[in-house]
């Protein structure tokens, strides 16, 4: 069996949404109930102007949300992993921007995993891997999920 | 032909549900006791408008007197409430400034005034940089830069600890083995518009420091005051 066919198949690509819808759910829940510290950490990736921090730390947990709880539901799937694409594809471009110029602050992505588990949720190499490891996860999605409201049968 | 009427119509339903989002976020937003101001960043909830007058000694006192705090309140966890100070200052004749009345102010019994004029609030006491400047010079108290920790290797007010509100678990770590859980801790961020003072003595409170004041128009004032700083910009 080939490597498409594998990663095609539907079992592959509905057992990707439940992980990776899974995943931005957890990501997003604290970040909605409390956004001021997540304002704190966009500040620090210093890739928005001032003014849209407030309005952008607002917004991505919710659009972290919808696509998360849209991914399990099957719901337009490939829009939402293009959306999570994108931001995974933002936020690794500012954490390696960051880490290399050595600033090193909250990563700002999993912070109930951090609480529950004790980890610290700090930018560093792993943080990159851990996106890029995402972004395999959402690929197949992407590329082989379907794009309707609900799948007529 | 068709993947791209497909492709085009993948990016189309994408920026629909970015838009549903950003609709959802604002409104909930709205509703949240922990929401922030869009334009400003602050927590937005409770606001108690605070005047302020201008001292005696400032060469333009009228304009000083135009200048407002918003001092807003938060609802943590622990039911209790902290302070932070909102407006905007330009000279450093402003930073002598002190809070003199209220207006507006949704709940005054949770407001108090001691002797000198600083606003109380359930025990954070917002300060200004006549007695920032006072407790520095007395050598009392520990100033905590909550600005991000590149900034603090900047520039800071001389002897300031860092606690950064974007790294505060791991800074806390080595925090909390220097400063005894009853030391005054004197929080200050970019200027008075900033919030992370309000983030880092809101969770300092939940660790259990007691005596928290929030230096309202922080780094900002000190610098135009050409008060003492250090750090490696600090001599360039």
């Amino acid at each position: 069996m080939k490597v498409s066919q594998i990663l095609s198949s539907p079992i592959t690509i509905t057992i990707l949404r439940f992980i990776v819808g899974a995943l931005f759910i957890l990501a997003s829940y604290p970040k909605i109930v409390n956004p001021m510290h997540f304002s704190a950490v966009i500040a620090e990736y210093r890739i928005l102007p001032e003014s849209f921090v407030p309005f952008v730390a607002i917004v991505l947990p919710w659009l972290e949300f919808l696509c998360g709880i849209m991914l399990v539901l099957n719901v337009y799937v490939q829009s939402n992993a293009l959306i999570i694409m994108v931001v995974l594809l933002v936020f690794t471009a500012g954490v390696t921007n960051n880490i290399l110029r050595g600033i090193i602050h909250d990563c700002g992505c999993f912070e109930l995993l951090g609480e529950w588990f004790g980890l610290q949720d700090e930018i560093s190499l792993s943080t990159i891997v851990r996106d890029l490891f995402f972004i395999l996860l959402i690929l197949p999605v992407l590329f082989y999920g379907t794009n309707v409201f609900f799948r007529r049968k | 032909m068709k993947g791209i009427q497909e492709a085009r119509s993948v990016v189309f339903i994408s920026i629909m549900i970015t838009i549903a989002a950003s609709v959802f976020a604002i409104l909930f937003n709205m509703v949240n006791p922990n929401g922030i101001d869009i334009l400003k960043g602050r927590q937005n909830s409770s606001a108690y408008n605070v005047q302020v007058a201008g001292n005696e000694q400032d060469e333009d006192s009228l304009e000083a007197q135009k200048k407002r705090f918003v001092v807003f309140s938060e609802n943590d966890t622990a039911g209790t409430k902290h302070v932070k100070g909102l407006g905007k200052s330009s000279s450093a004749d402003s930073m002598s400034m002190s809070i003199k009345g209220f207006s507006g102010v949704q709940n005054k019994d949770e407001a108090l005034k001691d002797s000198t004029g600083n606003v109380t609030i359930n025990e954070i006491e917002l300060i200004t940089l006549q007695k920032a400047k006072e407790y520095f010079d007395k050598g009392e108290g520990f100033f905590v830069d909550a600005r991000a920790e590149y900034s603090y290797y900047e520039m800071h007010i001389k002897g300031a600890l860092s606690l950064s509100a974007s790294r505060f678990d791991s800074q806390y770590e080595e925090f909390k083995d220097i400063i005894a859980k009853d030391a005054l801790l004197i929080i200050y961020c970019h200027s008075i518009t900033c919030s992370y003072s309000d983030i880092v003595a809101s969770k300092l409170r939940k660790l259990g420091y007691t005596n928290i004041k929030i230096f309202a128009g922080g780094w900002a004032e000190w610098l135009l005051a050409k008060y003492p700083v250090q750090g490696f910009k600090a001599y360039l």
